[in-house]
Parts: structure tokens; C-alpha cells; sequence
């Protein structure tokens, strides 16, 4: 009657391009953010993360305190929330709308007690105030357009430089801020300022691909770097934790080290050759790693000794995991995510840190669906209306296109998928089409074993089709659902079918009586987006839109095993892998895995 | 409201006594006759399981129920509270909810000392957690 929370598989930072995305980091830890979630994830120990769902806006950066006990994160609508990371429970600090407009970057001062927030907004682009109270600790005016990057002088006397898409540098004196000065060395948008560790110094980088230096205490420009420069805006940078080197991330695809006393170039790291590739972000932890962001997401983490390429690269969604399926294996699973890309991941204690990616092109719009075969193969279907086969580590390069938008996808028998679209159910064996069903009433979901197909549709009926390798011959309807069915699943014996609708009903039926078993499994209150039975079939877990995971049992129709707020914003995908192991994913892009004690 | 004019028979009175007096029954189902004139005992159980009484809610058909709700007060020891149920499943016939919904009162008013009352329409509104929530309340 118990389930215990196991790991959590993050999902990668958001990116836009042409914007600097900003990484914070803590010790070891990394932060930063992906749709409303925030999450913190150590380098040197994977199994630690965290995300907090608090925001109910998109959030867009944030960052630690220095003190290592609370964390500010701050969304698109300008709000800022401090929030407690010692204990578990997250506990809220203060919560302050600071500007009307989004929050680009924020900085804690170096007693973590204030924090400066800067962003786009109507009648300022800035805010000094205390964590704790939120009043204010001065201005940070001096701009005409959005604030691009603050960065605060870690110790007494405090000084906070902005970056600003008017191609200027403000200067504020503290606390509280004042205006200092404005310093006009870029000629393009400036993208990122930082202060080195020891105060020394700050540097500031921008879009017309130049490196300067500043006096940290004077805001005294103190020169340029122009050896073997950037070829593109550069988006952001960071200094080592000794002081004595920079290291910048930008667009032209190259994250470049440099010696700050010597003003040269120390190492050129060139990562692929696509737009994907544009580095839009960094963060250099005190650990030594060197972290920079590509605009797919992916964390290069670079040793500063190795020259020629990261020492490991972190993958990971970067949108919400729409399908997902466990391969027979059951130690790797596939999630498929709104970006149309689909990864492969193996659970950590087989060994993985992170995501893999899939060779050969994958599809270019939302995956609707994932199925495996026993055979190992996987077939996945997009928006793109396409369908495309998994089979090892990468995509095989025959792909079938669907005749309309498909919504769902089983396998049968030797590898014939059934795909159910908007206009009928397809199916396709080695690419090639052997039948297409064209029935009156709108197919919504598809589920298949040996010799049956079961069709759900919108019009809340299960149909039974018989498949003998060339057609299916209809030989059932199963009613007692209250909305479109919205998933299938059959037990493995094909004795049982699990039909969940839109209204979060889930109905059990037996299929050689063709009754219904029970309806009792009714707890979720929203749609039904995945089942997955246990292999010896006694157990059914469910993923709902209400963000909810109940494993039902079979024996005992009144005995379930929920997971509250299994996944904020909605669970899409349950996989069993292994005994007493289920995964979810959900729509904040990260994976959950629970350890399930099954009733007695 | 409208009442249906069902009588409620001599035996419900007698079991609601013995299971309130005598600590034996755990809880009682109460339905309607067969050609609805006369609410009637169903079923009395002595069976301390609650998924045993949530079996004896049929998927597709109203009932009533009298349950001892036992429950754990933190820090204040056990209390028990007799819960009222009507349950009226979105899946049963139109006529029979409209019957059981007119002769409720008729029971209801006949059982003196119900502390709790719950309707259910589903079964996550019946189930152990939800109703010890509800019940726990103000205990």
C-alpha cells in the first residue's frame, strides 16, 4: 500500500535564440530553468536533483545564494520568489513582483541578503530589494532598453554593473544602488556582465563578439581582449573560481578560454556545425567544472585541461515528454517530447547519467506516440505525420508517412503497427501500408496483442477487430466509457483490457465475455493519457492530465496505490521497468521513477 | 422537497438500533424492495474491512449505508462516528436515482444520531481516505 520516490531525470534548460540564457550554479550544483519548472542538479553526484513547480508563469532564470540556503527564481511576468533549499519542503521565503515585464537575469549580493532583478518592463527595468522583506535597497536606473545581465561585486564596498540591449554598461554603487556611471564600450547589445569571484574585476561580453575587462571596484575600463576574437554575438561568460581565468560561450558554435592576466586565448572548444550548436549560455563551478548551454539544450561540461572537446555532454528534453515507452530490456526506456525528439535513457543504477540521442533524423513535430515490439524494435509517431522505426540506437532510414494526423500507435504480431489517425486506423508492415479501416466514428486511441486490435473512439465506444494478417474483421463493441477513449492497454495474457477515456474514468473489461470486469478504477479527474500493466498482469498504472499516478489492482478493484502530483502540469507516459519499478513522465519534461510496495 | 411517499420498513429501524447500541454490526445496507414501496435491509455485516463494505456498493445501482466509522484522533485516542451513506452511481438507471434521491429523507430522518453524512457518485468519493477527511473534521 506504499510507494517511495526513487530517481528524477531532469529536463534540460529552455533556449531561445538569439538570447542569453542564464546558468547559476552553487558549489557543485547547477540551476536553471525549463517552463515553470526550476532545477538544481550536482555535477559530481547525478542522483542529486531537485525541481520546484512553484511558478505559475514560465520562468526564465535563477539563481543560489551564496550561503547555499535559498534559491530566487523569477518568471516572464516579472515576480520573483525566494524559496527555501535546505530542507525538503521548499518552503516559501517571500514572493515580489518586481517589474511588470519578463526577468532576464537576477544577482544576490555576497551576504545574501539583497537581490537585484533585471528584466523588460514599463517604467524601470530593474529592482534592488531585501529577500526577506522585499523593500527596496536603490535604484538601477540608466537604461533605455531591456536589461540583458546584472552581476554584483561580491564583497564590501558593493557595486552591481547592468548589460542592457542599448549597447551600454551601468555602473551603481551600493548598497543601496545609485547610479554611477554609464560605460559605452560595446556597439552592439551587451549580453552578459560578470564579476570575478575575488571582486577584482568584471568582464562583459555582447553581440558585436568583443571581451572587455573593468576594475571591480571603479567600473575603470581596463581594455579589451582581441586575440584570436569571437566570430559571432557572444552570449555569455564566466570566470574560473581562482580568478585568473574567463571563459566565453557564444553563437559562432565555439566556447573559447582565456588567460585574464595575459589577455590570450588559452583553448578553443568547437562544438558541431549546426544552429542546435549555439552556445547560449555558461557557468563555471566551484568544483572546476566548466559548463557551457547549446541551444539544444545540451550541458557541455568541459575540463579546462582537455582541449579538443567536453569531457561529457548532459542530454535531456528540453520540451514536455508527450510518449514514452519502456523497450523489453526494461533497464532503457524512449521519451518522445513536444520538439518532435526523441531520446533513449537507461535508468541510473544500470549506470547513466544522462540521456542519449537517437542517430539519423527523427521527426520535426510533437511524437504522439511510442510503441515497442518484443523484438526490441520501438515505432514512433509525430505530427509531422509520419511513421518512423527505432531500432538499436538510432532511427532507420525508411520512413512511411501517414494519410492523416496520427493520435496513437501499437504493435502487433511480426512487427505490423497499427496506427490510429484522425480519419482511420492504418496498417503498416516493413513501411509499406497492408490495410487501412476507414470506420464511421473518429479513432482516438489503439491497442493490440497476437490476434486483436481494440480501437477506441471519440464517440466513448471500445471496438474489437480481429487481425489475421491481411484485414480486421470487427467481432465486438465494448461500451462504460464516459468521454473519448483516450488509452488502451491489454494485459500481457490478452485477457483483459484497461480502457481509460477523457472524463479520467478507466474501464476494465474482459474480453473473451466481452463485459465489462469493473469500474471502479475511477479516481483520476482528468484525462487518462497513459496505462501500463505489470508483466504478470495482477497490477495497471495510470497517468492522468490531473498530474495523478494510481496503480490499480486487479484482484482487489477497491484497493489503489496513488501518487499525488506525480508530475506538475500532467503525467503523459507510465512505464513499469522491472519489479515494483514505475517511471513517469510527464509535462515538465522530467522522468520520476517510484518504488511501488504492491498491496498484500 | 419532493418526497416519494416510500415507507421505511421495521427492520431498518431495529438493525440502525443493534448497531448503534450493541457495537456488534459494523455497518448496514439499506435498499428499496422490489417493486420500490418499502425501504429494506439488504445487508448487516460484522466485517471490520472497509474494502468488504465498498464491495457491497454495486458499480451500476444506488444504496444507502450506515457505517461505524472507526478513526484514530491524534493525541486524543479512538473515536467512532456513524456515517450516513447515499450512494448513486453516475452509471445506474435514471429512474432509480431519482427514486433513491426522493426516499433518502425518509431513511434519514428515521436514524437518530448520524454524525457524518456522505454522498457518493464515484468511487473515489467513498474510498477510506476521503471519508476519514471528511469524518476527521471537527472530531
Amino acid at each position: 500500500m506504499s510507494f517511495k520516490r526513487s530517481d528524477l531525470y531532469p529536463c534540460n534548460p529552455a533556449t531561445t535564440r538569439g538570447e542569453s540564457t542564464k546558468l547559476g550554479s552553487n558549489s557543485d550544483k547547477i540551476v536553471y530553468t525549463n517552463g515553470r519548472a526550476v532545477v538544481i542538479r550536482d555535477l559530481k553526484n547525478p542522483a542529486a536533483v531537485t525541481t520546484y513547480s512553484g511558478h505559475v508563469q514560465n520562468t526564465t532564470v535563477a539563481r543560489i545564494s551564496p550561503s547555499g540556503y535559498y534559491c530566487a527564481s523569477a518568471d516572464i511576468t516579472g515576480t520573483v520568489r525566494v524559496w527555501d533549499i535546505a530542507g525538503e519542503d521548499q518552503a516559501l521565503k517571500g514572493e515580489y513582483k518586481v517589474i511588470s515585464g519578463t526577468v532576464k537575469d537576477l544577482e544576490w549580493d555576497g551576504e545574501s541578503k539583497r537581490i537585484v532583478a533585471v528584466g523588460d518592463g514599463r517604467d524601470k527595468f530593474g529592482h534592488a530589494f531585501m529577500m526577506d522583506s522585499g523593500s527596496s535597497t536603490g535604484e538601477i536606473i540608466g537604461h533605455s532598453k531591456v536589461i540583458n545581465a546584472v552581476s554584483i561585486r561580491g564583497q564590501r564596498p558593493f557595486r552591481a554593473a547592468t548589460a542592457s540591449d542599448d549597447a551600454t554598461i551601468v555602473f551603481h554603487q551600493g548598497a543601496p544602488y545609485k547610479y554611477e556611471k554609464t560605460i559605452k564600450t560595446h556597439t552592439k547589445f551587451v549580453q552578459d556582465v560578470r564579476y570575478s569571484p575575488s571582486g577584482d574585476h568584471f568582464a562583459s561580453v555582447g553581440s558585436d563578439a568583443k571581451i572587455f575587462l573593468y576594475d571591480g571596484k571603479t567600473g575603470e575600463t581596463l581594455g579589451e581582449i582581441t586575440d584570436s576574437p569571437h566570430s559571432g554575438s557572444i552570449m555569455a561568460c564566466s570566470w574560473s573560481p581562482d580568478n585568473t581565468a574567463l571563459v566565453t560561450s557564444a553563437a559562432d558554435r565555439t566556447v573559447k578560454l582565456w588567460d585574464v592576466e595575459t589577455r590570450k586565448a588559452l583553448t578553443t572548444w568547437t562544438l558541431g556545425s549546426t544552429v542546435h550548436d549555439q552556445q547560449v549560455g555558461s557557468t563555471w563551478t566551484a568544483g572546476d567544472d566548466i559548463v557551457s548551454l547549446s541551444m539544444s539544450g545540451a550541458l557541455n561540461v568541459f575540463d579546462r585541461r582537455v582541449g579538443d572537446k567536453p569531457a561529457r555532454v548532459l542530454l535531456g528534453p528540453q520540451k514536455s515528454i508527450t510518449a514514452a515507452v519502456a523497450l523489453p530490456s526494461a533497464s532503457t526506456f524512449l521519451a518522445g517530447s513536444a520538439d518532435g525528439r526523441i531520446l533513449s535513457r537507461t535508468y541510473s543504477d544500470a549506470g547513466a547519467e544522462s540521456y542519449a540521442q537517437l542517430e539519423g533524423e527523427g521527426h520535426a513535430a510533437l511524437v504522439s506516440g511510442i510503441a515497442a515490439s518484443a523484438e526490441g524494435k520501438a515505432f514512433s509517431i509525430g505530427f509531422d505525420d509520419k511513421l518512423r522505426e527505432i531500432e538499436g540506437s538510432g532511427f532507420v532510414p525508411a520512413v512511411c508517412p501517414t494519410s492523416s494526423q496520427p493520435k496513437s500507435v501499437a504493435v502487433g504480431p511480426d512487427s505490423t503497427v497499427f496506427v490510429a489517425e484522425a480519419s482511420g486506423v492504418e496498417a503498416i508492415r516493413s513501411n509499406q501500408r497492408v490495410f487501412e479501416l476507414n470506420p464511421k466514428f473518429a479513432p482516438s486511441a489503439v491497442a493490440a496483442t497476437e490476434t486483436l486490435v481494440a480501437i477506441g473512439g471519440e464517440d466513448q465506444k471500445v471496438r474489437l477487430y480481429a487481425w489475421d494478417g491481411k484485414a480486421l474483421a470487427e467481432s465486438a463493441t465494448l461500451e462504460g466509457n464516459k468521454g473519448t477513449v483516450s488509452a488502451l492497454a491489454f494485459s500481457p495474457d490478452g485477457s483483459l483490457l484497461a480502457a481509460g477515456d477523457s472524463s479520467g474514468k478507466i474501464v476494465l473489461f474482459d474480453i473473451k465475455e466481452k463485459k465489462t470486469v469493473t469500474t471502479r478504477w475511477s479516481f483520476h479527474s482528468a484525462r487518462i493519457h497513459s496505462l501500463a500493466w505489470t508483466a504478470d498482469g495482477q497490477h495497471c498504472a495510470s497517468g492522468s492530465l490531473d498530474t495523478h499516478v494510481y496503480v490499480w489492482s486487479v484482484q482487489k478493484p477497491m484497493r489503489n496505490i496513488a501518487i499525488k502530483n506525480a508530475g506538475p502540469g500532467g503525467v503523459s507516459a507510465v512505464l513499469w521497468a522491472g519489479d515494483g519499478r514505475l517511471a513517469s513522465a510527464g509535462a515538465d519534461g522530467c522522468v520520476r521513477t517510484w518504488d511501488i510496495t504492491f498491496h498484500a | 422537497m419532493s418526497q416519494s411517499g416510500v415507507g421505511v420498513s421495521q427492520n431498518c429501524i431495529n438493525a440502525y438500533q443493534s448497531l448503534k447500541l450493541g457495537k456488534k454490526i459494523k455497518y448496514i445496507i439499506f435498499t428499496l424492495n422490489s417493486d420500490n414501496t418499502e425501504i429494506v435491509v439488504e445487508k448487516e455485516s460484522e466485517s471490520t474491512n472497509y474494502d468488504e463494505f465498498l464491495a457491497d456498493l454495486p458499480e451500476a445501482e444506488p444504496r444507502w449505508a450506515v457505517y461505524d466509522f472507526e478513526f484514530e484522533k491524534e493525541g486524543a485516542g479512538k473515536r467512532n462516528k456513524i456515517t450516513f451513506f447515499s450512494w448513486s452511481p453516475d452509471d445506474s438507471k435514471i429512474k432509480q436515482k431519482m427514486l433513491f434521491a426522493s426516499s433518502k429523507d425518509a431513511l434519514r430522518r428515521s436514524l437518530v444520531g448520524i454524525a457524518a453524512e456522505i454522498q457518493g457518485t464515484d468511487y473515489s468519493e467513498v474510498a477510506y481516505e476521503s471519508v476519514l477527511d471528511k469524518v476527521s473534521r471537527g472530531a
